[in-house]
């Protein structure tokens, strides 16, 4: 709860709001600190006295569904001010083989996990089949790797500092094939804090806002076994709904700022959204497409595949970044005049999907 | 050195499992609507109606995806590393994920044909399905 409290007070201090001001606080799920009970956990650390307060849990789309339910609870008039916190020690409170047993329980008891399925394992799965549909190639799925990596070398904040290159990610060892360690995401310590505020509510805050202009969930499944296909998921039907209601297209993102938990996670991401045909983003990202200067400059922070994945605040950092983007506070990773990003999570192997359009005047 | 997990039966899948022990693989199918489970429930997920039967599968399918595991989710599967895991459509309609014996890691491949048969996992022994090649007879 300590790093949530930090994150909170960052947050709280970014927004130039107090904590007597904040009447609404959603809290993602913890795996170091599992309580049913999180949100009064935390709001009783932190010295928090809502209005309303509740826990979320999506795995790796709980940022993007909890901003979507402050949203709702600003436009309700419930809440003036929602805070949303996640965060996880999970390095020095698990260890890394822990965090790695640990996450494996989103597998089904019976039918996926006594047959050895790690997440890696699951996600090796969906890769094998995606690749195999749509011809994409393991090089490509390293152009995501290194560009990521790229990206966070521009971070201070970033957990990785080295250059990696395609030969790198394709000499590092297998985890579960077709993907190699370069492939899948980090395990980090790190907690994140986001300031949901009515639209009125916002004026009287520290920094020019920055909009909530349309959002989407979609959810086709739990356990990737039944999961009704390994190449359509549920960003198909989130996207869609974030553009309808922002009023925008694929086209017009300034940047985006997609969840990454494996590189085929985000080539599959990018193809489904309507950034990309199917089968075409790894060839992209080996073109420079998701570069800064590129056509679709895509997570800028480096993601959780080189800037850190610590639980539901791997998922906020990509909305934490899409905000600083959009303000223009990303310094050497700034995207010149952005105006309009996309910020996307999921949870589970791919199972549940939440993106959010948000949009500067 | 911790156990390879062991299925833990509820009131949904105990008969599944039962009949794994007897060496037969079942599913559930909808007499409503005619949908099949993937897995066993109290109700059917197309529907929603409760009258589901079992009925007992051939055994044979194919390989949806499979991955080569070489880094397990906890230390009781490291004596198998690498090992292949996989997701098969069976052909009831069902899908089904196992692992893969009998077989050559490279030859594993989408769209291969495969059967079912079971091997004991636990102090009990309780069987749990394993596919290996068709053609293998």
């Amino acid at each position: 709860m300590g790093l949530h409290t930090e994150a909170a007070r960052g947050a709280a201090s970014d927004a130039g709001v107090s904590f007597g001001d904040i009447d609404g606080v959603l809290c993602g799920y913890s795996l170091t600190e599992p309580h049913m009970m999180l949100s009064s956990v935390l709001c009783e650390y932190a010295g928090l006295h809502p209005t309303f307060a509740s826990a979320i849990q999506v795995g790796g789309a709980t940022g993007a569904i909890m901003v979507m339910h402050a949203a709702a609870l600003v436009e309700s008039g419930r809440c003036r001010h929602v805070l949303c916190v996640g965060g996880d020690n999970r390095v020095s409170a698990l260890s890394k083989s822990g965090a790695v047993t640990a996450i494996a329980s989103v597998g089904h008891q019976q039918f996926e996990y006594p047959f050895g399925m790690s997440v890696p394992a699951a996600y090796g799965l969906v890769a094998q089949r995606y690749l195999h549909e749509y011809g994409a190639t393991s090089e490509q799925l390293a152009a995501i790797a290194v560009t990521t990596r790229d990206h966070a070398l521009r971070h201070p904040g970033a957990h990785k500092k080295e250059r990696i290159t395609l030969e790198d990610v394709a000499n590092s060892r297998v985890i579960s094939s077709p993907l190699r360690l370069l492939d899948c995401c980090l395990i980090s310590d790190g907690a994140a804090g986001i300031i949901v505020s009515a639209a009125d509510a916002a004026a009287d805050t520290k920094k020019a806002p920055v909009e909530i202009l349309g959002s989407g969930q979609g959810h086709t499944h739990e356990h990737v076994f039944a999961a009704p296909s390994l190449t359509k998921f549920g960003c198909s039907d989130s996207a869609p709904r974030a553009f309808g209601e922002a009023g925008v297209e694929p086209k017009d993102i300034d940047v985006a700022e997609i969840y990454d938990s494996f590189t085929i996670t985000l080539m599959i991401e990018l193809e489904s959204m309507g950034f990309f045909e199917k089968g075409e983003a790894g060839q992209a990202a080996l073109n420079g497409a998701l570069d800064l200067g590129g056509s679709l400059p895509c997570n800028t922070h480096g993601g959780l595949l080189s800037y850190g994945a610590a639980g539901a605040a791997g998922g906020m950092f990509h909305i934490t970044e899409g905000v600083r983007q959009l303000r223009g506070e990303a310094d050497a990773r700034q995207v010149d005049g952005a105006k309009l990003a996309l910020v996307h999570g999921d949870g589970g192997i791919l199972s549940a999907h939440g993106t959010i359009v948000l949009g500067v005047e | 050195m911790t156990a390879k997990p062991i299925p833990t039966l509820t009131g949904d899948t105990s008969a599944f499992w039962n009949a794994c022990d007897n060496e037969k693989l079942t599913y559930q199918q909808c007499s409503a609507c005619g949908a099949v489970q993937t897995f066993p429930r109290a109700r059917c997920a197309s529907c929603g109606e409760g009258a589901l039967i079992w009925k007992e599968s051939a055994g044979t399918g194919t390989v949806l995806s499979f991955t080569e595991v070489h880094r397990g989710p906890s230390p009781a599967f490291k004596p198998d590393q690498p090992y292949m895991l996989v997701i098969l459509d069976m052909d009831e309609g069902f899908r089904l994920m196992t692992n893969v014996r009998n077989c050559a890691a490279d030859d594993v491949c989408i769209d291969m044909r495969i059967k079912i048969g079971f091997v004991a996992r636990g102090d009990d022994g309780r069987l749990i399905p394993i596919a290996e090649p068709l053609d293998n007879d």
